[in-house]
C-alpha cells in the first residue's frame, strides 16, 4: 500500500482476490478445470466447431479449452438458448478469449434476460480483470455495467488496485477519467489531485500521472479568476519543486509548458520572472542537462511570441548550439533546425528595428 | 566493418528472405494457439502478412503458386452482408471464430446469430488494404453498403465505435435508461476512440467515398484529443500516445485536412522528435523503447516533412537486433516475433532508409546485408505502389458513375 494520506478519500486499492465461486456465469467449484463436452447437463447441445475452408488463411492454433468454449458458444448463439447454462458457456468463452468482442455483447444480452443483478457481474469481471488488465473489451463491458447502475460503483477503487502494479495503463486511466467525467463524486478534484501527488511522489517520472493532474487542472471551475490564479500557481511551484529535484523528466517540462500555454490569463503576469528564476537557479548545477535546456529554449521563444518581443528569445541561440553539438546529439538535426530558426528570426527584428 | 581490434563484424545473418519466410509461413499456418485471443481481429493478422509480403517484394511468387486468389477468396468470405437483422452491417468479420458462410445461412431464421454477425471497422480496413495490395479489382466489394454503414458507427462526439449490431442486440436494447430517461452516456455496442476514427478514414480513402462520415465532429474529436504536450490520445484529456498520435495525424492527412486543422505543428514535432531514446523510439515519455514505434511515431514525424530529423542509424540497429533467428521481428530485443511487429517494424526500417541511404546502412553494426524493401504510404501504411492501384481503380469508378 503507499502511504500518505489522501484528504476525503482513503486509497482503497483492495488486494484483489478470484471471488468464491457462485456469481452468475461462474464456474461451480465442482466443474473448475473441466471442459464443457465433460459436463453432463450440457449433453443434449451439440457444439458447433469453428469453419475453417481447405486452404485458410492464417489460421491459428487452438488449445482445447479454446476450441471447446467457443464450439459451445457458437452452438447457443445458433439456437438463441436463454438459459443459465447459456451464460454459464458465455464465462467459459470470456475466459478464454476475453478479446471477443461480440462473446461480451452476447453476454449482456444473456444478464439483461435473465435479470442478473450488474453488481454480481461486476465482481465476475474483476476476477477476469486480474488476468486481463489490458483488455480494451473488459474495461468496456465492466463501463456498460457501472453506467447500468447510475455510476453506484466508485471506479477509482478498481483502479487503484490497478496502479498498484502498473501506475501507467492506459485502459485504466481511461476507465477512471469516463467515470470521473460521468459520475463525478463529491469533490473528486482535491482528492484526485492528491492522488496524482501520491503517484508522483512514488515516481516522478509517470506521466500518466502528470497527464491526470492536467485532466484536473482542465476541470477545474474558471469563473472566479482569483481562485483560479491561485490554484494555478501552487501547480507552477508545485512542478518547479518536482523539477528541481529530478531535473531530467520529461514529464514535468512538458506540464510545466502547458501551464502556461493553455491557461493564458491575468494570473500569469509573474510566471515569466519565477519559472526563469527557478531555471537560471536550476542552471547553475545542471548545466548539461538536456531536458532543462530543451525547456528553456522553448520557454524563451513561447514569451517571445506571447509578448510580440523577438528579442526575448536571444538566449535560445546559445541553448540550442549546446544542444545539438554537446547534451542531446541524438536530436542534433532537430536542434540544427530550431537554431537556424531562432537566429533567422532574431535577423529578421534586427533588419526591421 | 572492422571492430576497434580489426576483425570484422559479422553482419547479423538475417537478410530479407529469411523476414519473405517468416510472412509466408504464417500467412499459410498455422500458427502457435498463443495467437489465439487475436481471432477476433485476424483479419488484421492477414493485412500484417500481405503487407509484409509485398514490401519484401514476394508477392509475386504468392500469387504464381496460386495462394493469392486464395487469400483473396478467404477475405471476401468474411465479407458481411448488409440485413435488416444485422442493421445494415456491411464490411468485414475478422474470421470464422463466430461462424461465416453455411454455418450461419443453415441457421433457423429467429436465430441470435443474424443480429450478433457483424463487421468490425478495423477488420474492414485491413481486409480492403489486403485486398488492395493484392491487386484485386474491388469488383465483390459492397462499396456503397460499407460507406453507409460507416454513418451508424460514428457517435456524436465524432469518434467511431468498432461495431454495431441489430436491432434486439443493441446495447440499449437490454440496457435501461438513466433517470432522465435518456440513454445511459458512454452506452454503445462498442469501445471507441482514435484508431476507429483512424479506421473510418482509410475505410473512405480506399473506397474514394466521403459520405460516411461527419468530418466536422470527426475533426472535432481530433481537436478535442490534442494536447497540452503537443501529442495526442486516444480521445479528449487521455494521455498521449504514439499510436494514437499517428491515427490523428494519419486520418487528418487522410481528410487533406492536416495543415488547416494541425493545432501546432512544431509542438507536435517536438514531442514526436523526443520519442526517440538511446536505443529508439517510445510511445510514451519514461516508457520502453518498442519496434512497432518505429512505425507509429517514425511515420507521424514523416506525415509532418520532418522525416530527416531523427537519428535513423540508432533505430535501424534497434531494429536489427529486434529480428529473430526464425525470421520476424519482435516488439523489443530478444523476445518472440509476432506478425504486427514484424510488418511495422520493417515499415520503420524503409522510413529510415529512406533517409540514410544505402552507404548509410552498410556501415551499420549487425545490418542486414541486403535489404531492398519497397516504399510504403505513411497514412495508410501500405505499399505505395498499392496507393496506386487504387488511385487506377477510384478513376475507373468515377467514370463508371
Ligand atoms: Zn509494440
Amino acid at each position: 500500500m503507499r502511504g500518505g494520506p489522501v484528504p476525503g478519500r482513503a486509497v482503497r486499492a483492495p488486494p484483489l482476490q478470484r471471488p468464491a465461486s457462485g456469481l452468475p456465469g461462474q464456474l461451480p467449484a465442482e466443474i473448475e478445470g473441466k471442459l464443457l463436452c465433460e459436463i453432463p447437463e450440457l449433453s443434449d447441445i451439440t457444439p458447433l466447431p469453428q469453419l475453417e475452408t481447405e486452404t485458410p488463411v492464417v489460421k491459428i492454433l487452438h488449445s482445447d479449452s479454446f476450441d471447446d468454449a467457443l464450439s459451445y458458444f457458437r452452438a447457443i448463439v445458433q439456437s438463441g438458448e436463454v438459459s443459465m447454462r447459456a451464460l454459464l458457456i458465455t464465462s467459459y468463452a470470456a475466459i478464454v478469449c476475453p478479446s471477443h468482442y461480440s462473446v461480451w455483447q452476447y453476454r449482456r444480452k444473456l444478464l439483461a434476460q435473465l435479470k442478473v443483478d450488474p453488481h454480481r457481474e461486476i465482481e465476475f469481471v474483476q476476477a477476469i480483470l486480474l488476468d486481463n488488465w489490458k483488455n480494451y473489451q473488459l474495461w468496456y463491458h465492466r463501463q456498460q455495467l457501472v453506467a447500468s447502475i447510475g455510476g453506484r460503483s466508485d471506479e477509482r477503487d478498481i483502479t487503484d488496485s490497478c496502479f498498484e502494479h502498473d501506475a501507467k495503463n492506459y485502459h485504466a486511466w481511461s476507465h477512471r477519467q469516463w467515470f470521473l467525467r460521468t459520475y463525478p463524486p463529491p469533490s473528486w478534484l482535491v482528492e484526485e489531485r492528491a492522488y496524482c501527488d501520491r503517484l508522483l511522489s512514488e515516481d516522478v517520472r509517470n506521466n500518466s500521472a502528470w497527464n491526470q493532474r492536467m485532466f484536473v487542472l482542465l476541470h477545474t471551475p474558471r469563473d472566479h479568476p482569483e481562485e483560479f490564479g491561485q490554484i494555478l500557481t501552487a501547480e507552477l511551484n508545485y512542478t518547479l519543486e518536482k523539477l528541481n529535484a529530478a531535473p531530467s523528466n520529461e514529464s514535468g517540462w512538458n506540464y510545466l509548458r502547458g501551464l502556461y500555454t493553455k491557461f493564458p490569463g491575468p494570473w500569469d503576469a509573474g510566471f515569466f520572472a519565477t519559472i526563469s528564476a527557478s531555471c537560471d537557479a536550476l542552471l547553475l548545477r545542471e548545466s548539461q542537462s538536456p531536458h532543462l535546456n530543451a525547456f528553456m529554449f522553448h520557454f524563451y521563444r513561447d514569451w517571445a511570441a506571447r509578448q510580440g518581443d523577438v528579442s526575448i528569445m536571444a538566449p535560445s541561440v546559445t541553448i540550442a548550439k549546446l544542444l545539438r553539438d554537446e547534451i542531446d546529439t541524438i536530436r542534433a538535426k532537430y536542434w540544427d533546425m530550431m537554431h537556424e530558426r531562432v537566429v533567422a528570426a532574431l535577423a529578421a527584428a534586427a533588419t526591421t528595428a | 566493418m572492422p571492430s576497434s581490434t580489426g576483425a570484422p563484424i559479422l553482419k547479423a545473418p538475417l537478410g530479407v528472405e529469411k523476414h519473405r519466410k517468416y510472412f509466408d509461413k504464417c500467412l499459410l499456418g498455422p500458427i502457435p494457439h498463443y495467437f489465439a485471443t487475436l481471432e477476433p481481429s485476424r483479419m488484421s493478422l492477414v493485412f500484417f502478412l500481405i503487407g509484409g509480403m509485398a514490401i519484401t517484394d514476394s508477392l509475386e511468387s504468392l500469387k504464381a503458386s496460386g495462394a493469392g486468389t486464395a487469400v483473396a477468396d478467404w477475405i471476401y468470405m468474411m465479407q458481411v452482408e448488409p440485413t435488416s437483422e444485422n442493421g445494415g452491417a456491411a464490411g468485414f468479420r475478422s474470421s470464422s471464430v463466430l461462424g461465416c458462410g453455411e454455418q450461419i445461412s443453415s441457421a433457423s431464421s429467429d436465430s441470435p446469430i443474424h443480429t450478433l454477425d457483424t463487421s468490425h471497422i478495423t477488420m474492414t480496413y485491413c481486409a480492403l488494404a489486403a485486398l488492395a495490395i493484392l491487386g484485386d479489382d474491388f469488383s465483390r466489394v459492397n462499396r456503397a453498403a460499407i460507406v453507409q454503414h460507416l454513418r451508424s458507427l460514428q457517435r456524436e462526439d465524432g469518434s467511431f465505435q468498432a461495431v454495431s449490431y441489430g436491432p434486439g442486440m443493441k446495447a440499449l436494447d437490454f440496457t435501461a435508461p438513466g433517470p432522465d430517461g435518456q440513454p445511459l452516456p458512454g452506452i454503445g455496442d462498442s469501445e471507441y476512440d482514435m484508431r476507429f476514427l483512424f479506421s473510418a478514414c482509410a475505410v473512405s480513402w480506399l473506397l474514394d467515398d466521403w459520405s460516411g462520415i461527419d468530418q466536422v465532429r470527426a475533426l472535432e474529436y481530433i481537436r478535442q484529443s490534442y494536447n497540452y504536450d503537443g501529442g495526442f490520445g486516444q480521445g479528449p484529456f487521455l494521455e498521449s500516445h504514439g499510436g494514437s498520435t499517428f491515427c490523428a495525424l494519419a486520418s487528418l492527412s487522410l481528410m487533406g485536412k492536416l495543415d488547416e486543422a494541425l493545432p501546432d505543428r512544431d509542438h507536435t514535432i517536438q514531442w514526436l522528435i523526443h520519442r526517440q531514446l538511446e536505443l529508439s523510439y517510445n510511445g510514451r515519455p519514461h516508457k520502453d523503447e518498442d519496434s512497432c514505434y518505429s512505425f507509429w511515431v517514425g511515420s507521424s514525424i514523416e506525415l509532418l516533412e520532418s522525416g530527416h530529423l531523427p537519428d535513423h542509424a540508432k533505430i535501424m540497429t534497434y531494429l536489427s537486433k529486434c529480428q529473430s533467428v526464425i525470421g520476424g521481428l519482435s516488439s523489443s530485443m530478444g523476445g518472440s516475433p509476432d506478425p504486427i511487429h514484424s510488418y511495422l517494424g520493417l515499415c520503420g526500417w524503409h522510413l529510415c532508409q529512406k533517409h540514410l541511404g544505402s552507404a548509410g546502412v552498410e556501415n551499420l553494426d549487425d545490418a542486414p546485408a541486403d535489404f531492398p524493401l519497397i516504399s510504403i504510404d505513411t497514412s495508410l501504411d501500405m505499399p505505395l505502389h498499392s496507393v496506386e492501384h487504387m488511385k487506377k481503380l477510384h478513376a475507373q469508378w468515377k467514370k463508371q458513375d
